[in-house]
């Protein structure tokens, strides 16, 4: 009888194990931010490499299945996401920071603010991303990201954002930077400029 | 005594072993099917391109949404025979994409005015694949009854959003 009880509760503990070990090697344990997996950093900008691929291993598969559902092929695009400044500080709506950049090795380019729930900042600014629609002439360009509407040029508000990242979204991307991102993304700058109103 | 552990740790690492492949396996069917069905439970129509509203911080219905980006969301299933998904006539940026059972992205097809002018494609099941397909049209096989069509337009602007909508109105996606 204890024979017979102690093979059921492996059988039950076995099947409660292999299910929780499967969910932690996809990496689907716990909140993990877009960032968790990152695997191409440029200069502050990380990638998951992996989503908008064709996976074969199961782990892989598994994890790009949840945290990149309805990924564009990465000919279709690339996003690089950064919650830092250019100092390695933490971006946050208590600072206003210059956004800066030149031409993006892409057909089209856009770079939004999430807050810490990878949620648009509820706020009614209508001053959610800055894209390449917003550069008239190509070549060099900057905007201000700030939780309060700059006196003049391009603006991103960080209203109600709290702690916050950008993500870049680089459309049809060149070859150049589906082949080899760290040598042909061009990746902007974030440049603080003050806190908590200080100049 | 050791004789008494042998049988209870192999029964052990054989149910963890197995349970843990079989879980891996449905993992990425289970999440497309939980897409699927919250998609359905908020109206979404099957084999109809439904226009989401332009994404602000009020709209938003999922993470990481962009609102620069017009979607028209198809639900499609295959069990009652193949599916015709096109992309209305647009002159900027846009793309089709079709996702599986298994969340893979089996069908992606520029829109816009420097692409070919293949706008659309059949899906089917491998038991349905003699259908006879539109003239300029592939046929694409799937091994899942379910899954989403999802077109994106670029639409940094109201202006944009407004074309996008009339755009929009040329998308099908119905049963053949």
């Amino acid at each position: 009888m204890m024979r017979i009880s102690a093979v059921l509760g492996s059988l039950v503990l076995g099947a409660l194990v292999g299910p929780l070990t499967a969910l932690w090697g996809a990496g689907l344990m716990g909140n993990r931010s877009p960032m968790s997996f990152a695997d191409v950093s440029v200069e502050g900008w990380m990638s998951d490499w992996s989503v908008g691929s064709e996976a074969a291993d199961p782990y892989l598969r598994a994890r790009i299945a949840r945290h990149g559902l309805l990924a564009m092929r990465k000919e279709g695009a690339v996003y690089f996401v950064r919650n830092t400044d250019d100092d390695g500080q933490s971006l946050t709506e208590d600072c206003t920071y210059r956004l800066s950049g030149g031409d993006q090795a892409s057909y089209w380019w856009s770079i939004t603010l999430y807050d810490q729930d990878s949620m648009l900042p509820m706020n009614d600014d209508d001053a959610l991303s800055f894209d390449a629609s917003d550069v008239a002439t190509g070549g060099a360009w900057e905007a201000i990201i700030s939780a309060e509407k700059p006196e003049r040029g391009a603006w991103i508000s960080s209203k109600a954002a709290g702690m916050y990242d950008l993500t870049l979204r680089l459309y049809r991307p060149t070859e150049g930077v589906l082949n080899d991102p760290e040598a042909h993304v061009r990746p902007p700058s974030v440049q603080r400029l003050s806190c908590g109103g200080e100049e | 005594m050791i004789r008494l552990f042998v049988v209870p740790v192999a029964v052990f690492f054989l149910a963890a072993v197995a349970s843990h492949v079989v879980t891996l396996s449905m993992l990425p069917s289970t999440i497309m099917n939980k897409a699927v069905d919250m998609l359905a439970d908020r109206g979404l129509p099957f084999h109809t391109f439904m226009l989401s509203p332009r994404a602000t911080p009020q709209s938003q219905s999922v993470v990481r949404t962009s609102p620069d980006v017009a979607y028209s969301i198809c639900l499609f299933d295959l069990a009652d025979g193949p599916v015709l998904v096109e992309g209305g006539a647009w002159d900027s940026y846009g793309s089709l994409n079709v996702y599986d059972g298994e969340t893979d992205n089996v069908v992606a097809i520029d829109l816009g005015p420097d692409e070919p002018s293949v706008t659309g494609t059949v899906l089917a099941l491998a038991r349905d694949q003699d259908v006879p397909v539109p003239e300029g049209l592939k046929l694409h096989v799937l091994n899942h009854p379910q899954g989403v069509a999802l077109i994106r337009r670029l639409s940094p602007t109201d202006e944009y959003y407004a074309r996008a909508e009339e755009a929009a109105a040329g998308d099908v996606c119905q049963k053949l």
